[in-house]
């Protein structure tokens, strides 16, 4: 899934990431820093990613081709 | 359970904070009006304004504004409301100026010229550019806040509050804390963005929550059977699809021989071949999909022949994706880059029935932006999203100006709360369970290309869905929580697609059916009007003006 990791020593701490995630992925933890409490609706929009100061933050981009989504009937094997 | 309650009193509420929200509350605020505005996430980093290709609607003094019409109307096969899309046209103009003081930024040349693309669908009207969402909603984001606009993150409003036939604010819930919220309002302005099933091209939270409410308040919904798609990088999606761009800029579609192949298709729609790659959205898509199926995918986007100042220009319009693509090796000059059929692309659904002052059906409700129905497909979304927020702002002012006395019905409130809250004490069907099989109706069974038999067999199941499924849905939080609404939300909305697209016999713009697969502009000059009326949809058509372009003055093939 596309969240990867919150690099620990390189967080501060500023909570930009908790605040802005579209959908709710990241939230404070014990340390005060960010976790992915919820890692499976990480989209890859990157929101986090641009915000953080501290390139604290790892996402993989989407990949397309490996999701449900794509509409079987119309796309055949040759688009996957 | 013992969670604090919010009751909060307001002269303009606007549901959702992307750009037709916060361009609203910019608007509202030049008056001396309270305006509460609320959102799923965080305004300004919330909803699909982020991800626009860069684009914007180009029209400017000197320029012939029935071109852009024509154009408009072309690439959206005639569905627009013309003289809404004529006052969005020169509405942008008009904003353009505003937005350059407060810091946004064209894209130029290196003679300061403003750059102008034809975009997707545009023979004669051009597109002018910015470089990046994320600048754009801070800077409206920032405005928006520096005029007092009273913004609450992370509230899900659940539903509008109606009195008398009449919208009195809304209400939900806080999806960390849980808390309750009621907002009583003079006037209500939905501006929740466009709607998919968390599985397409717009952020996951874009759900058509005040769609959906709006359906339930007995609001009209039109154009609904225009659920579109779009394409986007396959490996290498960050959210943005950059095809109004990369196509405007002159970039081709080649399948995996390296033939170009849209041309193949363009009389099916009866559009002029001058419009090359160029095509509207239901054009590409539909044409990808007959290539994939004769065995010629996947297909590519390709820039190799376009010339140095191209792609500098490309590179400055869509800096991340770009970046992205290098990062991964990929050279756009030397290389091509692979694309795909993403659902949802973009915002050329139907929603919201808006009159030309961002009226709905119903007092005291207004919409904005990707939920109203607004073709404006040559016109783009986010032109859209600016200016009918600047008209929501102007009639939900003009009505507080009014003397008037909101109540709420305490009742209703009663019950809101409790259907909220409800998923929480239990239940068998767990949200990601049901969003798969929403997905599922709306990604399979729709799909692109559509026929009776399997939309009849989609009402069923989504019907079935609403009645047996959806009682028994539970969440695990309050975060579970919003899903559990959303896919009510995103249920009730794919109802009104399935239905309307059965209902709208002829293949026109999104509606593409295998069963009737020619455009009849004879009996079809009409819009599929969608309400809920005692829990059954209510499906009629009404008759589209031609009062400024006949039907026979466009240029079709």
């Amino acid at each position: 899934m596309p969240f990867k990791a919150i690099l620990k020593h390189r967080c501060n701490g500023c909570g930009t990431c908790i605040e802005t995630c579209p959908v709710d992925v990241l939230r404070a933890g014990p340390d005060g820093k960010p976790y992915a409490a919820y890692p499976e609706d990480c989209m890859s929009c990157f929101m986090c990613t641009y915000d953080c100061p501290m390139e604290a933050i790892q996402i993989t981009l989407f990949n397309l081709r490996r999701t449900p989504y794509l509409p079987t009937r119309e796309l055949n094997k040759n688009m996957s | 359970m013992a969670l604090k309650e919010h009751i909060i009193d307001t002269d303009v509420l606007i549901l959702g904070g992307g750009i037709a929200g916060l361009y609203a509350a910019i608007r509202a605020k030049n008056k001396p009006v309270d305006v509460v505005l609320v959102d799923k996430a965080f305004p300004g980093r919330s909803g699909n304004s982020l991800y626009a290709s860069g684009a914007i609607c180009g029209y400017q003094a000197g320029d012939s504004l029935r071109d852009y019409l024509v154009d408009d109307l072309r690439t959206c096969f005639f569905l627009d409301d013309q003289e809404q899309a004529e006052r969005v046209i020169e509405g942008m103009y008009a904003c353009r100026e505003e937005m350059e003081s407060w810091g946004i930024e064209w894209v130029r040349d290196s003679e300061g010229k403003i750059i102008r693309k034809k975009g997707l669908g545009m023979l004669k009207s051009y597109n002018i550019h910015f470089s990046g969402g994320r600048r754009l909603m801070n800077v409206i984001r920032g405005e928006a806040v520096r005029r007092g606009t009273r913004i609450l993150d992370r509230i899900m409003i659940t539903d509008l509050l109606t009195r008398d036939g009449e919208v009195v604010g809304a209400a939900g819930f806080h999806i960390r804390s849980g808390e309750f919220y009621c907002i009583k309002a003079r006037s209500t302005i939905v501006a929740t963005g466009c709607f998919d099933a968390k599985g397409g091209q717009p952020q996951w939270n874009l759900t058509g929550d005040g769609v959906a409410a709006a359906l339930r308040a007995g609001a009209e919904l039109r154009n609904m059977e225009h659920y579109d798609w779009s394409m986007g990088p396959a490996r290498h999606f960050d959210r943005s699809s950059g095809c109004h761009v990369l196509l405007g800029h002159g970039a081709h579609l080649v399948n995996r021989f390296g033939e170009r192949f849209i041309h193949k298709y363009l009389d099916r729609f009866g559009y002029p071949a001058e419009i090359g790659d160029r095509t509207p959205r239901n054009i590409f898509v539909y044409s990808i999909a007959q290539e994939a199926a004769a065995g010629n995918g996947p297909i590519f986007i390709d820039c190799r022949h376009l010339p140095g100042h191209e792609i500098e220009s490309i590179k400055n319009s869509i800096p991340h994706l770009h970046a992205a693509w290098v990062k991964a090796g990929l050279n756009i000059k030397k290389d091509l880059v692979e694309y795909t059929v993403v659902p949802h692309g973009t915002t050329a659904t139907g929603g919201i029935r808006i009159d030309n002052f961002a009226g709905t059906s119903v007092p005291g409700l207004y919409c904005a932006g990707d939920a109203a129905d607004r073709m404006w497909a040559g016109v783009n979304g986010l032109t859209g999203a600016i200016v009918s927020g600047c008209w929501a702002a102007e009639s939900a002012v003009q009505r507080v100006l009014k003397p008037q006395n909101v109540a709420l019905d305490g009742e209703q409130v009663g019950a809101i709360k409790e259907k909220i809250y409800s998923p929480l004490l239990g239940g068998t069907l767990k949200t990601r369970e049901a969003i798969s099989q929403v997905q599922n109706i709306l990604y399979q069974e729709i799909g692109i290309i559509r026929q009776a038999h399997r939309l009849e067999k989609a009402i069923a199941n989504i019907r079935a869905f609403r009645r047996e499924a959806l009682p028994k849905i539970c969440a695990a939080d309050f975060h579970d929580l919003a899903k559990a609404h959303e896919v009510a939300n995103i249920a009730d909305l794919i109802e009104t697609v399935a239905a309307s697209s059965l209902f709208r016999e002829e293949t026109r713009y999104f509606n593409i059916r295998e069963d009737f697969p020619k455009r009849d502009d004879v009996n079809w000059l009409k819009w599929v009007v969608v309400r809920r009326e005692g829990g059954d949809l209510q499906l009629s058509t009404v008759d589209i003006p031609q009062d400024k372009v006949r039907i026979e003055e466009i240029d079709w093939v």
